[in-house]
């Protein structure tokens, strides 16, 4: 397979977004402080090894010592331990006090649903009256807290963007609520965070934060019907893809209405497929297509036998889904 | 009391008497049926070993796979079985039997005993840890090993999602691994209590021993939760209940639960005693005692208490209430704190101590550097907001290998170089230790500490490969180069082992000059262990001398001779007064025979084949027959001693037997209490009608009740009869129980038949059936308990002062209907009160 996903580097304390950043500032002090510890432990232990004593400590005997002396440093020792959790606690129950919940409702929410090995993510709109669905790439408001309901639709998963927030497990009998607000416009790379199965190292998701008047662009253009096909190419090109893939995916005004897979109305529109392991380029599509199982080996997506010029109408249909 | 007693000389008659009784025959059948303690421990040792190089080839060729973006070394399926099993075999099949093999052989050493409380338990011990390892290592000849990750969480555990043999493997092997440690933990606990040299009071006792003993009691506490997950899981895969289905009243989370209310306290028994053998070590070599010996004994105990109260810190992403996670986060940090105590407790060692630079001691003190790194980036994980960035990254992983390679691995090869000249009378290289340990400590940190910062990267844990784009590469390449530094070390190390077992200088009785008793002994210890049991008089019998007046004095080589037979002490449990000769067993194969039979059982159930099943049935009824036969035993007899007479075997609290029926009792107690609450998670998650079918019905469950509790009246009025000799009342008293518990369980089947739901109906059905059914269970192994101990009157009659087997069977009778009273109570009353 060809070309790889742009260079990006998602972290957990260089972060862009709420409450990433509360819980960076935690991480930044215990990670200091964890330090410390450890080159103060390193630094005593040191000495402690190489510090010289005197030759009149007599020859190879145990030794009583002033028992109150050295017994000291465990009083120390853990004084100042103690001191230091403290700190640790009350940081960490402030922390959670701004995590746990915006400071502002939300007025978008997001119901996203893990599936094996992919994201499906509904919008329901507070302020629209019709929402939509996509797959594995979100596109949010800048400066918006947004709600996430997390909803397991097989085995347990866990949804982690780290540069917005912590990650939450998807959990199948109950809905877990989560929230993230981008600061800075950018685009967002997370992958599944708990061990699902096979293609568990391949199940990424984007978040792309725009200005709000590029995001409204986008829910518009996504909330609308997939384009009707222009040319007979197109048009047959779609036919094929309703008979051979129908069954599994939608493109909402074509006649393909399964929800095994990804929703692919608005396909072109996203940067990668196979939730986030390939670019959406025509060959990379052309490839996927032709054998799932070669770019995410026990991918539920079977290889569907298609002539050459049927996977090439299909592929070109598809690019025309933007 | 032991400060008066005067101890005997022995004479070489009696240390050949001694020799001849104890030792192990020659040849393949000793071999086998030999119940050593030191050869029990040899073979966990080397058996541990072996899991320890599995499970590092395993890691090598993740490490391997992982260290460019995007390779294919490895499919997909066998990277996940490999972390599994890699998982599976470090945590399970080395770090636990490791210390349990050195804690095996060194005991009786320490305490000045001839050998564990149950020497045929301990073999059982050893025998069902090789059968269960080889059982799950058994799962490569189909291509099916656990793929589900150590901790094998539903739903993808399930049968839905991993149709396969690989979690019956997981499932059927941890629960015979359970019975191994549940078994070895009861014998630490009552070789304890029970079977130390006289004089030998607790806060005289080596911190390994405290660091054994909390990981024991914690073990027969908290493995009953694994055993419970697995029988649910394994009821779930094979006969379709619901425990963990979330469509019908069951929950994802309970096994989440279950599994780390055993997994967390876990964590402490695979640290504990390695931290124990550092306190015991570092002051050898620093040529004085540990500093702070009772904060140290103290905060060892503590970790263990507070073990239990910390292992939703695993599930900090789950969606759980923001109040409860605050409590467990805070006991999360608490925990750091008798940590805290160790690490300061060891640097005032060697700080006022003289530092003898020997392998051993850089291992220990690397260790400290270690328990440092891994013990912070646990408190950073404590921090529930961080936490949600940190779980399920790379920075687990490291903060997981810190405290497992630091924490268990480093004192474990640094107790090798130790005890080595004890165990094989030769010293190991020190020149090649000195390589060992330079390229084990840079190598660890150079494979581990960049994970945390792949962690704080953003990679996920459990990922067979990875984007080039994320930037992820060079450092995964790093630590596969250290891995390999690793692996070198710990090759030198066991080459060390190999060439010093031929070539090592020859070492005496305390080549290190230590201050507990087991250097008091020759290397290798006879078979005998001691000639005579010491008299114990302070901390660090060997010591004495050179910690000047003002400790007592023991006698080391005057003391209990005991030669009719094997025998050795049994002692008060606090203030070790002698109270009782115990009389040990003859070499046996019957461990070994039980052993197979269980897991031939468990190849029954794996491959759903009823005849390998009854077959291990019947091996394993055998093998508890002729264990249990009673042999040509010693009468009610009494001993002299330095202490005066004393009787064998001893009554009640006196005798092993209580001891070891009360830990029986505390490990089925805590099994009930992981059912229960089960039920109660559920009742409390379930949005399904709860009870299924309405609330349940009294009349013939209250009837039932009041049968059973008549019976432990009827009992105990009939055990009472021993007082005055009255065979006749304790006869019908164990017949008529036995009757009214067989009426029990007839009613509980009508109950059962008119019961509209079946076991596969929904998870208040499945619970329904698994908790009354084990209860059954229990009062069926009850009803048959009564009928040995009665048919046993005829044979060998108890009397007033000797009748421990009717006790101790009273005293399970007894439990099984309290339980009984916590079922009812729960399944029938409770739904009621809401």
């Amino acid at each position: 397979m060809s070309t790889e996903v742009a260079q990006h580097s998602p972290g957990i304390m260089h972060v862009f977004g709420a409450p990433a950043l509360s819980e960076a500032a935690l991480g930044w002090w215990l990670t200091v402080i964890s330090c410390a510890v450890v080159a103060v432990v390193t630094i005593v232990l040191l000495a402690a090894l190489m510090r010289r004593r005197d030759a009149q400590e007599g020859g190879d005997e145990a030794h009583r010592r002033k028992p109150v002396a050295a017994v000291s440093w465990i009083y120390v020792g853990v004084s100042i331990t103690v001191v230091i959790l403290i700190g640790s606690f009350i940081g960490t129950m402030v922390t959670l006090a701004h995590a746990s919940r915006p400071s502002t409702r939300s007025p978008l929410t997001l119901d996203v649903t893990g599936h094996q090995w992919w994201w499906e993510v509904r919008y329901s709109d507070s302020l629209a009256s019709d929402g939509f669905v996509t797959a594995n790439e979100v596109h949010i408001p800048v400066g918006v807290p947004v709600r996430l309901r997390l909803h397991g639709a097989d085995v347990i998963h866990s949804w982690w963007i780290p540069e917005l927030a912590g990650k939450t497990d998807v959990i199948p009998g109950q809905v877990n609520e989560a929230w993230f607000e981008a600061r800075t416009p950018g685009a967002y790379h997370g992958q599944c965070a708990e061990y699902c199965g096979m293609e568990h190292a391949k199940m990424a998701a984007i978040v792309f934060a725009d200005p709000p008047a590029k995001y409204e662009q986008w829910a518009t253009q996504q909330r609308a019907n997939a384009s009707v096909p222009a040319d007979s190419a197109t048009k047959s090109g779609e036919f094929v893809f309703v008979r051979s893939c129908g069954a599994c995916h939608a493109v909402r005004g074509s006649g393909a209405e399964g929800r095994v897979g990804p929703d692919l109305t608005h396909l072109a529109s996203r940067t990668t497929i196979a939730a986030g392991t390939l670019v959406n380029t025509e060959g990379n599509l052309l490839g996927w297509i032709g054998d799932p199982q070669i770019v995410k080996p026990g991918a539920l997506m079977p290889k569907i036998a298609l002539s050459g010029r049927d996977a090439a109408a299909v592929v070109a249909y598809l690019r025309t889904l933007k | 009391m032991s400060a008066t007693l005067v101890g005997r000389t022995p004479t070489p008659a009696i240390v050949e008497r001694l020799e001849r009784t104890w030792e192990t025959p020659r040849g393949w059948r000793g071999s086998l049926m030999s119940v050593d303690h030191k050869t029990i421990g040899k073979r966990y040792l080397v058996t541990a070993f072996v899991f320890l190089v599995l499970g590092g080839l395993e890691a090598m060729m993740m490490r391997l796979q992982l260290a460019q973006p995007n390779q294919h070394l490895l499919t997909p399926e066998q990277y996940n079985q490999l972390f599994t099993v890699h998982g599976v075999t470090m945590i399970f099949l080395y770090a636990a039997p490791i210390l349990s093999g050195f804690s095996n052989y060194v005991w009786p050493l320490m305490l000045g005993s001839r050998d564990m409380a149950f020497p045929r338990l301990n073999a059982l011990s050893y025998w069902i840890f090789l059968c269960a390892g080889i059982f799950l290592y058994s799962s490569v000849l189909v291509g099916q090993m656990p793929n589900a990750g150590w901790f094998n969480y539903v739903p993808f555990s399930g049968r839905e999602y991993d149709p396969g043999l690989n979690i019956d493997f997981y499932t059927l092997g941890l629960t015979l691994l359970t019975i191994s440690t549940t078994v070895g933990s009861v014998n630490f606990i009552v070789t304890l209590f029970k079977t130390r040299a006289p004089g030998m009071s607790v806060n005289r006792l080596p911190i390994i021993v405290w660091g054994t003993l909390t990981a024991s009691i914690a073990n027969v506490l908290a493995l009953p939760s694994l055993t419970a997950a697995c029988i649910f899981l394994f009821f779930d895969r094979r006969f379709g209940t619901h425990f963990f289905d979330a469509t019908s009243g069951g929950h994802p989370l309970l096994w989440q639960h279950l599994f780390w209310m055993f997994g967390h306290p876990w964590v402490y028994v695979i640290v504990l005693p390695a931290m124990g053998m550092v306190s015991d070590i570092l002051p050898t070599f620093c040529r004085r005692p540990l500093v702070g010996y009772t904060f140290v004994a103290l905060a060892t105990v503590a970790t263990g208490i507070l073990g239990f109260g910390v292992w939703v810190h695993h599930m900090f992403a789950t969606g759980l209430p923001v109040t409860g996670m605050s409590f467990f986060a805070g006991a999360s940090m608490i925990i750091a704190i008798p940590s805290a105590v160790g690490v300061f407790s060891w640097l005032a060692t060697i700080w006022h101590g003289r530092p003898r630079f020997t392998t051993s001691f850089l291992y220990m003190a690397g260790f400290i550097v270690l328990f440092t790194i891994g013990g912070v980036s646990g408190v950073m994980t404590a921090a529930v907001p961080f936490d949600w960035q940190l779980t399920d990254s790379y920075f687990v992983v490291a903060h997981l290998h810190y405290v497992l390679v630091g924490i268990n691995l480093f004192p474990v090869v640094g107790a090798v170089y130790y005890w080595f000249p004890k165990m094989t009378g030769r010293l190991m290289n020190e020149t090649l230790g000195k390589w060992g340990f330079w390229l084990m400590f840079v190598g660890t940190n150079v494979v581990f500490f960049p994970m945390h910062r792949l962690g704080m990267l953003g990679m996920p844990r459990r990922i067979y490969t990875y984007a080039a784009a994320n930037g992820w590469g060079t450092i995964n390449l790093v630590e596969t180069v250290g891995g390999f530094v690793l692996a070198a070390g710990v090759l030198v190390f066991l080459v060390n082992v190999f060439v010093s077992l031929r070539r090592g200088a020859r070492a005496g009785n305390n080549p290190w000059n230590g201050g507990t008793l087991e250097w008091s002994t020759t290397s290798p210890p006879p078979p005998y262990n001691f000639a005579v049991i010491p008299i114990i008089a302070s901390r660090h019998p060997l010591w004495e001398n050179e910690l000047g007046e003002g400790t007592g004095r023991s006698q080391l080589d005057r003391g209990f001779l005991l030669t009719e037979g094997r025998e050795t002490v049994g002692t008060s449990p606090l203030d070790a007064e002698p109270d009782i000769v115990m009389k040990m067993p003859a070499d046996s194969a019957w461990p070994l025979v039980l052993a197979v039979s269980l897991t031939v059982l468990m190849y029954g159930l794996l491959g759903e084949s009823t005849w390998l099943f009854v077959l291990g049935v019947f091996g394993a009824v055998l093998s508890v027959i002729g264990w249990l036969w009673p042999e040509k035993l010693h009468p009610d007899e009494t001993i002299d001693t330095p202490a005066g007479e004393l009787p064998t075997g001893g009554q009640s609290v006196h005798s092993v037997g209580w001891w070891g029926m009360s830990c029986t009792i505390a490990t089925e107690a805590a099994f009930f209490a992981y059912l229960l609450f089960s039920y109660f998670y559920l009742a409390s998650s379930s949005t399904n009608a709860w009870p299924t079918g309405g609330l349940p019905k009294l009349g013939l469950v209250g009837v039932n009740t009041i049968i059973l509790l008549t019976s432990s009246v009827v009992l105990e009025w009939g055990r009472r009869g021993i007082r005055s000799d009255r065979l006749a009342r304790v006869r019908t008293g164990l017949g008529l129980t036995m009757v009214l518990g067989i009426v029990f369980l007839v009613l509980q089947s009508i109950e059962y038949s008119r019961k509209t739901f079946s076991f596969s109906t929904d998870a208040y059905s499945s619970l329904f059936y698994t908790i009354t059914g084990f209860h059954g269970a229990h009062v069926a192994v009850g009803v048959l308990m009564l009928g040995v101990v009665l048919a046993r009157t005829f044979w060998r009659t108890p009397t007033a002062r000797r009748h421990e087997w009717l006790t101790n069977a009273s005293m399970y009778w007894h439990f099984v209907d309290l339980v009984w009273l916590a079922v009812f109570t729960s399944l029938y009353i409770t739904p009621r009160l809401v």
